[in-house]
């Protein structure tokens, strides 16, 4: 997989891409929007991400350059601009996603992680086992062992976002964001509770963590390890 | 057109009484006139006609004098002239139609006396007149009716009832045609205002063009209204900009931070996750007073705004916050029911209602309960969240919802003292009615507004 990054903030730049590295990225950097665009013209990556306030030109005016060529790549904005009308402006212009700065680095890896799994169009698989976890997607269901584990719909929706992304980091935000839709963040650490509740369900007595804290940073969903 | 209000129906009441004052006075002024004028008229005829007759009595003395005021007093009465010639001493009288020498007479000035009939009755007539003595031995009166010379004013004051009322029609369709003029040109520039007021910054005053004061006021409104769109943009491009220069540095810093975090072992590494912490704390800080920047900036304005259910919103949140009322023993009252549409931003209105039970549920003792209360009427939707923790001091509750404003017992709780600060913009954004208020167990917090149409 290669991803370009569009980002003219070398220290910014230099994150990004190692935090795209190790998901496995080939990383290529331009800190000129011009440059960026005919890379992404040229080198066909897989993922662009790209910064909005450039010295040359707005990154939407990339955006809007590619789509218009029927470029179709995933594309990660990734701006200081990020107010809730700037977010709608952006995936508006044809961006797949939108994060603000200053953002967690497990934050864009899951971002990055998502935009890849959606354009490959990963189906849904109808059973998916963790040791002895087992969620059926389409039935809406979850089993340990030979024992149903009652979920209310917004904890399957919890877990199944948990299964999809198990062994990364998962964020608050990407949480509330992708279970809840929620676009902001709430004063009080309310989606530690949800995360408890489902934790405490899945494993049922167990002593061994399905559903692990990384302080600061968010949860990894790692059952059986 | 709208209904004539308080100030144009004053201003019609004030010109039609001017209008009238002005008449009356012009009116009093012509009767007046009219009046004088006849009995100056009469005056100049006496005068005349008595020098006359002085003449007369110079040269043909009294017998003469006498034949000629008994033929005067005959054929003169359709003019309503008086004659009388009398002796000086007895007032006896020598000659004319008066039957005696009025007791009101005076020598050479103009006066005024009533005739007497023959038997001595007030015949009803009001005489002017002029007396001379002749010679130290008789008196000489003429005079004139004075009720046949005021026909003139009479007449006048006749007509002037009728008068009266076409002056006052005529002023009243003046004054009801000017005012509806300016009423229309005035209303004109007000539907601009109310535009504006309403969100439309891109309304401007019709008939700027004309050269008049309607025409300063309506130019002198929308130059305002361009100043106000270049500082509104101003502010815009300035906050991004002020946006971008920090963040940059922010990211930077924590991207440094989860790098050094990442090479580091043990108590470094714990300190390094703190200072991420930290680095949070402050995006938080400063992307809640961005947001109530930008939030304020488009307060009133209904661009964007669109019909929502209000009770879905709340539910919703609501959801999102059950498990954690649950930990903390707080029952939590959803207030489920019949949608409750209105016009709002749905990611500004579930902020709204996160924020609000939040802040319930974080003063919410063990056991007790936050009430969500949803409810309509007349046209208006009330939304009140009330909770069973201490209140607030009385003092404190005017700036509950400033900036940085915490209650003292928020005292070890989480929190910037900025989660009301933004409900207070989301309300005003909506054009809501935001207050607070103690109860008799906690604290309720009410917002109002229109309901959707």
């Amino acid at each position: 997989m290669r991803a370009l990054v569009i980002e003219d903030d070398s220290v910014t730049a230099g994150h990004i891409a190692e935090t795209l590295v190790k998901e496995g990225f080939e990383v290529v950097v331009h800190a000129d929007a011009a440059q960026g665009l005919r890379a992404a013209l040229t080198d066909t990556p897989d993922l662009i991400v790209i910064d909005r306030m450039l010295p040359s030109l707005d990154g939407l005016d990339v955006i809007r350059r590619l789509r218009e060529r029927e470029v179709s790549t995933p594309i990660l904005v990734l701006s200081a601009l990020g107010a809730a009308d700037e977010r709608v402006q952006g995936l508006d212009t044809g961006a797949d996603d939108y994060l603000a700065k200053p953002f967690d680095a497990s934050e864009l890896a899951a971002r990055a992680r998502a935009l890849m799994r959606r354009s490959k169009g990963a189906a849904v698989p109808d059973v998916m086992l963790f040791g002895a976890l087992e969620i059926r997607p389409r039935a809406r269901t979850a089993h340990r062992g030979d024992k149903h584990i009652p979920l209310s719909p917004k904890e399957f929706d919890l877990l199944m976002f948990f299964a999809e992304n198990a062994g990364r980091v998962v964020t608050r935000g990407l949480l509330l964001e992708k279970v809840w839709r929620l676009h902001f963040d709430p004063q009080t650490n309310v989606v530690d509770v949800h995360v408890g509740r489902l934790r405490r369900k899945l494993e049922g007595g167990d002593p061994a963590p399905v559903i692990v804290s990384v302080r600061g940073e968010g949860y990894i969903f790692a059952p059986g390890q | 057109m709208t209904m004539p209000r308080a100030g144009f129906t004053r201003l019609i009441l004030v010109t039609l009484l001017l209008f009238a004052l002005a008449s009356a006075g012009l009116v009093g002024l012509v009767l007046r006139w009219s009046q004088s004028s006849a009995v100056s008229q009469i005056d100049a005829e006496t005068g005349a006609e008595i020098s006359d007759l002085q003449a007369f009595y110079e040269q043909r003395r009294l017998l003469a004098l006498k034949e000629l005021v008994e033929e005067r007093s005959s054929w003169r009465p359709s003019l309503g002239a008086v004659y009388l010639l009398a002796y000086n001493r007895s007032g006896e009288r020598l000659g004319g139609d008066a039957l005696r020498w009025p007791k009101e007479a005076v020598f050479d000035q103009p006066f005024e006396f009533a005739l007497y009939d023959g038997l001595g009755n007030p015949a009803g007539v009001t005489v002017r007149a002029r007396a001379v003595v002749l010679n130290g031995a008789f008196n000489l009166l003429i005079g004139r009716a004075i009720e046949p010379r005021m026909a003139l004013a009479r007449e006048f004051e006749k007509a002037l009832p009728p008068l009266a009322a076409g002056i006052g029609l005529l002023g009243l369709a003046a004054a009801l045609a000017i005012g509806r003029t300016m009423l229309r040109r005035l209303e004109a520039i007000n539907a601009a205002a109310r535009a504006v007021e309403a969100g439309d910054l891109e309304m401007r005053a019709p008939g700027a063009a004309r050269a008049d004061e309607f025409g300063d006021l309506a130019r002198h409104m929308n130059r305002m209204l361009d100043r106000i769109g270049v500082l509104l943009a101003t502010t815009r491009l300035a906050g991004d900009h002020i946006a971008h220069e920090l963040r940059t540095p922010m990211t930077r810093l924590r991207a440094r931070l989860e790098q050094a975090a990442g090479l580091a072992e043990g108590p470094a590494r714990e300190r390094i996750a703190d200072a991420v912490e930290d680095t949070r704390s402050l995006s938080a800080i400063y992307d809640a007073l961005l947001d109530i920047s930008r939030i304020e900036s488009r307060s009133g304005d209904a661009g964007g705004l669109e019909p929502l259910d209000l009770r879905a919103v709340i539910g919703e949140v609501a959801e999102l916050y059950a498990p954690f009322a649950e930990d903390r023993g707080v029952r939590l009252d959803p207030a489920p029911g019949a949608p409750l549409m209105v016009r709002g931003d749905r990611v500004l209105l579930q902020r709204l209602a996160a924020n609000l039970i939040d802040n319930a549920l974080k003063f919410s003792p063990e056991g007790g309960a936050v009430m969500i209360r949803l409810s309509q009427r007349a046209g208006r939707f009330s939304l009140s969240v009330a909770d069973e923790g201490p209140g607030m001091p009385a003092g404190f509750i005017a700036r509950a919802f400033d900036r940085f404003s915490r209650a003292p017992q928020a005292e070890g709780k989480d929190g910037f003292g900025l989660g009301l600060a933004i409900v207070k913009a989301i309300a005003a954004r909506h054009r809501f009615e935001i207050s607070a208020r103690n109860a008799a167990a906690g604290l309720i917090i009410e917002v109002t507004g229109e309901v959707a149409g």
